[in-house]
């Protein structure tokens, strides 16, 4: 009773305290919201815990100081001592695990996309993998999400399902690689997803450090590392989620409104680790549109490029 | 080793016919007394505690303004990698052991210790643990991180020999403090005083115990991290080899296990020492033992059941995740009882707020922050976002310098008249603690703020326009006077060592059994080994004294003075606070047939006596 009590008025207080210096940034997706809501709840229960155990010891400690002519008392407690201290403990425990696992479920739950979202333009966005909604391939994405299920390459973009990044991190860069690409413009899934060993990036459309998503649709990244271990972490967009080499972790998010969310990896990856950050640029579905048209042209005009002069021996910038 | 100190209140102790004596470090360095042993843990502890604030004081001047160029990448991982090591490895766990080492054999009534030379070469180790990682210095140390983990440790990553000199030295260390703990719990189980029951057992041994069971489980895994690590560097190993079926999350798994491992021992050395302190203190006994020790076993089993609490982003299945949470939130059990069991213990006592119980009670309170610091991060969405924060870091910072640096000090302050014979400076003690206290306060909140908005853990630069440069400014001035208030305190314990007032046998009033023996203790420990018959053997002890003196009555009436309480004669001239009480803590009976026919469970509320001036409230 008492923790829904806290919970209703943790959510009551969060959108008050957006701006306020005792939280965590202002959340623009709903895995951050659920985050923010547990802080809340967390930050209160602390709150009221450390001020009852301060308040108690002060009390103790001014009240039965040594004084002239005082004598301790000699009290000592029964048996059942752990057991009347444990029970009321345990269930606030309970409750919290409780709390706990009911929030990371919930956070983990790819949402659908908006009215706003790139599902609303289904037929011209069938190249980018997200045509219409599909309740399958979100659950497939939320099952993998918490890993419950053998890791299958969802970097295929699924019909109806969330758009699919891949996130590659290395010393000091971070690359995401969309579906589609200059390789292979037209049919959706016949891209091979990324992968250290394997795959063929260079067939993808790739942005280097900055992501640039269209609002409002569910995104799911598909995160490895190809050096050492990195870590996702945009916070106004979510948790953070460790880049390990030779495994993929994922995340997702659905940001609510444009702009530009800055973050920065958070494990230590050597020199240059003060300078991994990363950056996702919310944009409208048809300036995601364009955006992705344009990278794609520019990519396949660069490969083009390279090959042309790789078969002429013509290399810019010298022999290799 | 000087000879004992023949006080002429004691001649019964003989120390002839012992062999000649070689110079003085030789005799320390070489001795397999535990005492000895120990003090070498505490020193070396002692020395890696300030190196280690000097450390941080270095990061913060590197982190005191935005994009500033003080130091250099390089050099600053180079200090960050060794400050995690130092800060755990030859800081907290040496200075628990150590204090382990020396109290726990005098407090169960054992002669010595059951492998005196494999606690020497543990201390040994240490020493050439410590020196391996900081000999790096002179070449290139390891710029691989805190924990060094691979691949970042790898050849590819970390191609100096840095790395392989914090591998060999935090392994080395590790491996003397797995002896240590076998040494210590053998100990515990075999050498026990007789009547030395586990229900009688005092809790700052049974924090040992618990310690030393921490130490053997996590110290043997990172050793064995180590190792592999080793061989993936040098001898063409895959273990942590992702790209040829390594898992580089074993040896996160392996080196979380260790280093949540340190963080219960830090957690177990402050409560081991504040549950003597507090008791003894305020002239009263623990209000429930047998609940502070099973508290103090739950701590140490769940506490490092919920390694994976440091591992909440990690690709592992939410099973595991909720594993992690179940185990880090049950810890609110045992150490809320434990609270409570202090709270309880210091209502209706008579609290002598000297340094000891000022430190100890101030390491409550910040223990106390910094675990609930600890509970909102467990809590898995809470984790995700702020793991790896300086949020995280400000709770570690309050953990470590609440329970390693403030209880640390606590139990230095209490015992250090047993292990030197004079009492640590009193006002110089009190100066500090004011600057340790307000330094981790200064340093931790605005880590805690600066974490809330995505200031991340390790990081040599903050850039300019995020907003974090104030909270950091004040976190560096913080982290400068906690430095200042560490070294003051070292300096003091170190001053006193040798110039200390001197403080007699027992300048508390204790009653467990380390009070029994001589300060400083000989190094057979006890003369006369004595028959303990409840779990407060010098209250026993000191009536039976004063029964035979014949000084007083057998039985007081209620007309007659209360008898005082031997030896507090040794207290009296020396305790520079107040003489001896007026009157000894009410005990129920003088006979120790009644008193113990229901040892523990014994309703301690009625103590038949009338002219009791406060009379006991229900418990």
């Amino acid at each position: 009773m008492l923790l829904l009590a806290l919970g209703a008025a943790a959510l009551a207080l969060a959108p008050a305290a957006e701006a306020s210096i005792i939280s965590p940034r202002a959340a623009h997706s709903p895995n951050a919201d659920d985050i923010r809501t547990s802080y809340w709840v967390m930050l209160i229960v602390a709150v009221l815990i450390a001020i009852a155990i301060n308040g108690a010891l002060i009390a103790a400690v001014v009240r039965f100081r040594a004084r002239r002519g005082s004598a301790p008392a000699r009290i000592e407690a029964g048996r059942g001592f752990f057991l009347r201290a444990a029970v009321p403990l345990g269930v606030v425990a309970i409750a919290l695990f409780i709390f706990g696992v009911v929030m990371t479920v919930k956070s983990q739950e790819v949402a659908s996309a908006g009215p706003d979202g790139l599902s609303a333009a289904a037929a011209e966005t069938a190249q980018v993998g997200v045509s219409g909604v599909s309740q399958q391939a979100l659950s497939d994405a939320t099952q993998e999400l918490r890993n419950t299920q053998p890791s299958v390459p969802t970097s295929n973009p699924v019909k109806g399902g969330p758009l699919m990044i891949d996130a590659v991190a290395q010393q000091w860069v971070w690359r995401f690689f969309y579906p589609g690409g200059p390789g292979q413009t037209s049919k959706a899934g016949a891209i091979p997803p990324y992968s250290s060993t394997g795959g063929r990036p260079g067939n993808r459309t790739y942005s280097v450090n900055e992501l640039v998503v269209p609002v409002d649709t569910p995104v799911v990244l598909n995160i490895t590392s190809t050096d050492v271990m990195h870590r996702w972490f945009v916070p106004a967009l979510g948790g953070q989620v460790d880049a390990v080499p030779g495994s993929t972790s994922h995340t997702w998010f659905k940001a609510d409104s444009t702009g530009l969310y800055p973050g920065q990896s958070t494990m230590f990856s050597g020199a240059g680790y003060s300078a991994a950050r990363m950056w996702v640029r919310v944009v409208s579905v048809p300036d995601y549109q364009a955006f992705l048209e344009k990278q794609t042209h520019e990519l396949g005009a660069a490969q083009a490029y390279v090959q042309n002069a790789q078969n002429t021996g013509n290399i810019p910038g010298g022999t290799p | 080793m000087s000879p004992p100190t023949i006080a002429p209140t004691h001649p019964e102790i003989v120390s002839e016919g012992l062999r000649k004596r070689r110079p003085a470090w030789v005799e320390r360095a070489t001795s397999a007394d535990h005492k000895t042993v120990s003090l070498m843990f505490i020193g070396g502890a002692l020395s890696f505690l300030v190196l280690a604030a000097l450390e941080l004081a270095l990061m913060r001047i590197q982190l005191f303004l935005p994009e500033n160029t003080a130091i250099i990448p390089e050099t600053f991982d180079r200090i960050l990698s060794s400050f995690g090591a130092t800060t755990i490895v030859l800081f907290a766990i040496p200075l628990a052991l150590g204090l382990v080492g020396y109290i726990v054999p005098l407090q169960i009534g054992s002669r010595g210790v059951t492998f005196p030379r494999i606690g020497l070469l543990s201390a040994w180790l240490y020493m050439a643990g410590a020196a391996t990682l900081y000999g790096s210095f002179l070449y290139r140390p390891s710029s691989a991180g805190t924990l060094a983990l691979p691949p970042l440790a790898n050849t590819t990553y970390s191609p100096t020999h840095g790395a392989d000199a914090w591998i060999v030295g935090v392994g080395l260390a590790t491996l003397g403090f797995v002896l240590f703990a076998v040494n210590l719990l053998t100990t515990v189980r075999t050498m026990r005083a007789p009547g030395m029951a586990w229900r009688r057992v005092p809790i700052f041994s049974w924090a040992g115990t618990a310690i030393s069971g921490v130490v053997l489980v996590t110290g043997s895994a990172m050793v064995a991290a180590l190792f592999m690590l080793m061989i993936d560097r040098h001898f063409s190993g895959i273990f942590f080899d992702s790209q040829q079926g390594g898992a580089p999350l074993l040896y996160e798994h392996l080196a979380w296990i260790f280093f949540t491992g340190g963080y219960v021992i830090v957690l177990l050395l402050a409560a081991g020492a504040i549950s003597e302190i507090l008791p003894t203190l305020a002239r009263k006994p623990i209000f429930s033992h047998r609940a502070a020790a099973f508290s103090i076993a739950a701590i140490a089993v769940l506490g490092v059941l919920s390694w994976m609490q440091n591992m909440y982003s990690a690709p592992i299945p939410n099973g595991f995740r909720f594993f992690a949470m179940l185990m880090a939130l049950g810890l609110t059990v045992p150490i809320g009882t434990l609270i409570v069991n202090w709270i309880a213990t210091l209502w209706g006592g008579a609290l002598r707020l000297n340094a000891a119980a000022l430190y100890a009670i101030a390491a409550i309170s910040t223990l106390s922050i910094g675990l609930l610091g600890e509970l909102k991060l467990s809590v898995i969405p809470v984790g995700w976002q702020l793991a790896n924060t300086t949020t995280a870091q400000a709770y570690t910072a309050y953990v470590i310098v609440g329970g390693a640096v403030m209880g640390g000090f606590a139990a230095l302050h209490y015992w250090m008249p047993k292990i030197s014979g004079r009492l640590v400076g009193e006002g110089l003690g009190r100066i500090s603690l004011g600057a340790i206290f307000a330094g981790v306060h200064l340093y931790a909140v605005p880590m805690f703020l600066a974490g809330l908005k995505g200031q991340p853990v390790d990081i040599q630069k903050f850039y300019d326009g995020t907003g974090l440069g104030g909270f950091n400014v004040i976190a560096s001035i913080g982290a400068f006077i906690l430095l200042i208030g560490i070294i003051a305190e070292v300096a003091n314990i170190a001053m006193s060592y040798r110039g200390g007032i001197r403080a007699g046998h027992d300048p508390w009033g204790g009653t467990t059994l380390e009070w029994f023996a001589l300060s400083p203790p000989p190094p057979h420990n006890f003369d006369v080994v004595p028959d303990v018959r409840s779990g407060e053997p010098l209250l026993d002890i000191r009536e039976a004294i004063a029964e035979r003196a014949d000084v007083w009555p057998r039985h007081a009436t209620p007309a007659e003075p209360q008898p005082q309480r031997e030896p507090v004669a040794v207290a009296a001239e020396t305790s520079p606070a107040e003489g001896p009480p007026e009157t000894g803590p009410e005990r129920a009976s003088l006979d120790p047939a009644e008193t113990k026919a229901t040892p523990g469970d014994a309703p301690a509320t009625s103590p038949p006596d009338p002219a009791s001036d406060s009379p006991p409230e229900d418990a």
